[in-house]
């Protein structure tokens, strides 16, 4: 059996699924406030640039993989109109259950759908644009997510994957200061847990760079890939176009 | 110092320029298309000039990926199919030539076809930021801020140009040019 990482820990590849979910559904209840306070609000610009990148037409299909609290779902089904369909989708209940429950809340009643990243149930060339935002750091097998993200995406259409990435050079020592000193006391306090910011910020430092994952990504089928450092690189938003 | 930062910053600035680049390209079909069949061929970018307090920016290998889009490419190893070549002035006067509306000048050497095609970007591309800000801040405020920032660009064009024809007329302007 062979093993993969788990923060900064090797785990065995059978474990790791069930170790993120106990991560997730340990923090569903406090992640977006503990978004808010971790990025001091940057999160929501992140997600607003993405949605402008998208440059989502009246009738797209589009699927939003590791959806959770459905930040994306939300602007997406916005902008595609009645014509269009936006496909919420997570790995982890609890958090699909947040999201979709905050979206009713809000009048939008999108189709959900618990799922593996991995093994994505829809038919080839499905969809216009599939987004992953903060999501493909926690996938075992990263590779073959992206394979099937080209899979299920028609020619021409277009791969987001919002992620943290490596930070500029001259802010890496306050960088990690913060994520190792200040980000598990932060989760400690408002969501009670401090082990899951721990893995949160291990997890980024186990992430590709920008360059790694933008050759992953060609690998897996996409012809073009865009690299959008956002943050000095704290986060990089990449661009794939299937071709 | 002030080449160390330059040296720092224009790996970021090459790539939020490239993006910019592709951005454009990809709004207008036409262009992307006409780029497609170029994919795997490289362009680099070079610049000359006298080099004034700013050192002339690096050479810029760029590639076309099968989108109709360009990447950067390894400027040591790639081989070039185009070269264009762009003569910079020094910073004051390409900020003159910008007022007045001008462009420097440009040599394009390599594959005919290929050459065709960037030149064709170069003459009919254009940013069409009005629809980008709007898909931000709503079609409104996007017009109005554009309107705006047309009107401060005129206004500097004139003033840039009123400089100039100052400068020219200076008393003893005749006497320098007939010495030269």
């Amino acid at each position: 059996m062979s093993s993969t990482h788990f923060g900064f820990q090797n785990v065995d590849e059978a474990e790791k699924a069930g170790r993120v979910r106990g991560v997730f559904d340990s923090v569903a209840s406090k992640y977006d406030v503990m978004n808010d306070l971790m990025s001091m609000g940057l999160h929501r610009a992140w997600k607003v640039y993405t949605v402008a990148v998208a440059n989502l037409r009246d009738g797209d299909r589009v699927l939003d993989i590791a959806g959770g609290t459905g930040d994306l779902a939300r602007a997406f089904a916005r902008r595609v109109g009645s014509a269009g369909a936006v496909v919420h989708t997570d790995i982890n209940e609890a958090m699909l259950r947040t999201g979709r429950d905050r979206l009713l809340d809000e009048g939008l009643a999108l189709p959900t759908l618990l799922c593996d990243a991995e093994a994505l149930p829809f038919a080839d060339a499905s969809f216009d644009v599939v987004s992953v935002a903060f999501g493909l750091r926690n996938m075992t097998h990263k590779e073959r997510a992206l394979a099937e993200m080209a899979r299920v995406l028609k020619p021409g259409g277009k791969l987001l994957v919002l992620e943290f990435s490596k930070v500029a050079k001259p802010l890496e020592k306050a960088y990690d200061w913060y994520s190792f000193k200040v980000l598990p006391r932060l989760g400690q306090w408002v969501a009670g847990d401090a082990d899951s910011y721990r893995y949160l910020a291990e997890s980024i430092r186990m992430h590709p760079d920008q360059a790694t994952l933008k050759a992953m990504m060609k690998a897996a089928g996409f012809g073009h890939v865009d690299v959008h450092d956002l943050g000095a690189g704290v986060v990089a938003l990449h661009v794939g176009l299937r071709c | 110092m002030l080449a160390d930062w330059v040296a720092a910053l224009t790996p970021a600035v090459l790539s939020k320029l490239l993006l910019l680049a592709n951005h454009v390209i990809a709004a207008e079909p036409a262009a992307s298309a006409r780029l497609r069949p170029h994919a795997g061929r490289g362009l680099r970018l070079q610049w000359r000039g006298e080099a004034g307090p700013l050192p002339l920016p690096p050479m810029v290998a760029l590639r076309v990926t099968p989108a109709g889009l360009f990447e950067l490419g390894e400027a040591a190893s790639e081989t070039a199919d185009l070269r264009v070549t762009v003569d910079l002035p020094p910073p004051h006067r390409l900020l003159a030539q910008w007022l007045s509306g001008g462009r420097p000048p440009i040599a394009v050497e390599g594959d005919a076809q290929f050459a065709a095609d960037v030149a064709w970007l170069g003459e009919n591309l254009h940013w069409d930021l009005e629809h980008d800000l709007a898909r931000l801040v709503g079609d409104g405020p996007a017009h109005e801020l554009l309107r705006f920032g047309r009107g401060l660009r005129d206004g500097l064009r004139r003033a840039g140009q009123g400089v100039q024809d100052g400068w020219r007329r200076r008393p003893g302007a005749g006497s320098d040019a007939a010495s030269r």
